[in-house]
């Protein structure tokens, strides 16, 4: 026969008291043991890594072998523009003053006197790490922001996938303090992990451009914006999984939250946003590329011209913009999550 | 009068399901007294799942009032929860976590000891397994370490739903005597079936449901008796006497050839009768009353909702 052992209860003011720091616990060991999660703290790195070979393969210098056939065809080119110059150049001024003539009310700009060939033109692209270090991240921050949701949406799905959520629910009762226990622990856990990835991130291309000696252009205000920029990145990162957990609670499956988020993608950021230009401004893609790049850029069509076509206008959206967007979006899905958790039933 | 462990007035709940309102639990009104076991019965589909996770917090009913030793659930759950052990349908955990894993977590998350986890894990057997993932359990060793689970509270009420489902006889019969020995130390266990010969062995009180609806309860005794189908063969060698002296306690008595067949009085009482005659059995068996049969009578003389329990 199995016996009961001795009395184990905790006292019921002490399991008042630290109830809510003991789930927040429970919740950072099982963050740490699930096996999904590591998996997913592995694919953010392998993000990391495939940037850092990008990195280093656009701050390689030019072999000897292409300088020599970049001098070459230089050569060859400005020979030409010798013969031929002042006659490209006469028929550039020409065409630059009809078009100016044409669009009164436009700039119009043919940077004809930018038309002598120079040597590296002739060379393969190059870049810098102060030059490109800021977009890297941003290619960056998107695949991880994925990642974090898919980590914060695992999380959760699992507990209802397994059934465990009713096993737990069955120790701690209280709704709310289950419901945000693990969305807390989840959205700072991932968010620690993503800044420290993003910091990985621009310590491992700094590295590998220094390889290419491509580094010498870093200033202090380089890396003052690349640091804000990396915590932008975490603040996505912690976003997102909190995005996921809560969809894993509403949803209670990891494809399905997955398959949501896609489809928002798809069906409101790609064909209703396109159709509906008002909407650019609060779709997550813009407002994520705002936050994690300190502000961006996006057209909207502008006054029909007297020829039918249409003037695209340039359109600037903020930091804080973005963020505060994002958060809002965060915080809607997150109420509606709690109050479909507290009162749906569990299997 | 001591505080009833578990009771229920009123209590419903409907489901919706393929455009349907399906009733899972109507108007039901159960008492589960503290100490000994409760045989909560009825078939598949009777309600007692739902009642269970009502109970629990886990469902919500749409009408009626439930309390566990007095205090009002699911509104004042969290009060009463740290006396509450429950199992319901199959054992759920993390399946890629260790037994040992799960258990501790369950352990943090309620303020108890995390050494206490091989303590409750040795009782029910599992210490050699604790470290293996859930995933490589028998289902009977997850119903163990289900068992381990809801001993980690020390509880005051275990709640078992389908217990002995999917397990060998000799889980069945471990599950069985884990069960009888809870209550033998004070502990209520309440403890719901579909098997009603299987509960029979080990509870005190039952309640019978169908489609839903309390049919019956009070003790396994009382209502195996009060059905009246309970015959008792006696083997005596003075037939004929022994029959006057059944008859004249007011049973129905006849002759077999082989033994006397006495209908309506519990085996006990007939050797009692016999002996205070300065007769002696030497056969003496109760054949035929059963929970199993008080069941299929209740539920063949009970009315039940027409037009299989849907409504609008």
């Amino acid at each position: 026969m199995i016996s009961a052992p001795a009395a184990a209860r905790p006292a019921p003011e002490a399991t008042r008291r630290n109830a809510y720091w003991r789930l927040l616990g429970v919740e950072l060991r099982r963050f740490g043991a699930r096996s999904a999660v590591r998996w997913l703290l592995v694919a953010m790195l392998a993000v990391v890594a495939v940037t850092a070979l990008a990195a280093y393969r656009s701050t390689v210098p030019p072999s000897a072998e292409q300088l020599r056939q970049a001098r070459q065809l230089y050569e060859e080119q400005h020979a030409v523009w010798e013969d031929t110059g002042d006659e490209q150049l006469r028929q550039c001024l020409e065409q630059e003053a009809v078009e100016r003539e044409r669009q009164p009310d436009q700039k119009i700009e043919f940077a004809c006197d930018q038309m002598e060939p120079q040597l590296e033109w002739f060379l393969p692209g190059r870049t810098t790490f102060a030059q490109s270090a800021s977009s890297w991240l941003f290619q960056e921050s998107t695949l991880l922001a994925m990642l974090a949701m898919v980590v914060g949406a695992t999380f959760v799905a699992a507990e209802f996938a397994t059934g465990n959520m009713s096993t737990w629910l069955t120790f701690e009762p209280r709704r709310t303090r289950v419901f945000t226990s693990k969305v807390v622990v989840v959205t700072l856990l991932t968010g620690v992990a993503v800044t420290a990835v993003a910091a990985v991130a621009v310590g491992v291309s700094w590295v590998v451009s220094g390889l290419n000696d491509a580094t010498t252009d870093a200033t202090p205000a380089l890396w003052r914006a690349l640091g804000g920029q990396v915590a932008r990145t975490g603040a996505a990162g912690a976003l997102a999984a909190g995005a996921g957990a809560v969809l894993g609670f509403l949803l209670r499956h990891t494809a399905a939250a997955v398959a949501v988020a896609v489809g928002w993608f798809v069906a409101v950021e790609g064909i209703l946003a396109s159709l509906l230009a008002a909407l650019l401004p609060w779709t997550i893609r813009l407002t994520l590329t705002a936050w994690l790049q300190g502000g961006t850029e996006y057209s909207v069509p502008g006054v029909r011209g007297a020829d039918g076509s249409y003037a695209w206008e340039m359109r600037e959206l903020a930091t804080w913009h973005g963020g505060a967007v994002l958060l809002g979006y965060a915080v809607v899905l997150t109420a509606a999550a709690l109050l479909v958790f507290r009162r749906r039933d569990v299997a | 009068m001591t505080e009833p462990a578990v009771t229920t007035r009123g209590l419903r709940k409907t489901y919706q399901a393929r455009g349907r309102r399906i009733v899972a639990v109507d108007a039901l009104d159960l008492d589960v007294p503290a100490g000994g076991v409760h045989g909560f019965l009825g078939p598949n589909g009777s309600g007692k799942t739902t009642t269970i996770r009502m109970l629990l917090g886990l469902v919500r009913p749409d009408e009626g009032e439930m309390t566990v030793f007095g205090t009002p659930v699911p509104r004042a759950l969290p009060d009463v929860v740290g006396r509450i052990g429950a199992i319901v349908e199959a054992p759920k955990f993390f399946w890629h976590f260790s037994g040992r894993r799960n258990l501790d977590l369950l352990a943090r998350a309620i303020g108890v000891d995390p050494a206490h986890v091989d303590v409750v894990l040795h009782d029910v057997g599992l210490a050699d397994r604790a470290a293996s993932p859930v995933r490589t359990y028998s289902l009977g060793m997850r119903q163990r370490l289900a068992i381990a689970a809801t001993l980690l509270k020390d509880p005051d009420l275990l709640i078992f739903d389908e217990p002995t489902n999917g397990l060998d006889p000799a889980g069945i019969r471990e599950v069985r005597s884990t069960m009888r020995g809870l209550a033998d130390r004070g502990k209520t266990v309440l403890v719901s079936s579909h098997i009603l010969a299987e509960v029979q062995q080990i509870a005190d009180t039952v309640s019978i449901v169908g489609r839903g609806r309390l049919l019956a309860h009070g003790r396994v005794a009382d209502l195996v008796a009060g059905v009246g189908a309970a015959v008792v063969r006696v083997g005596v060698a003075d037939r004929d006497g022994a029959s006057r002296v059944l008859r004249a306690r007011g049973w129905t008595v006849s002759d077999e050839g082989s033994g006397l067949v006495v209908t309506g009085a519990p085996a006990v009482d007939v050797n009692r009768a016999l002996a205070g005659e300065g007769m002696f059995a030497h056969e003496l068996r109760t054949d035929g009353a059963s929970l199993e049969q008080v069941f299929l009578e209740l539920t063949q003389t009970q009315p039940v909702a027409p037009s299989g329990r849907r409504v609008r």
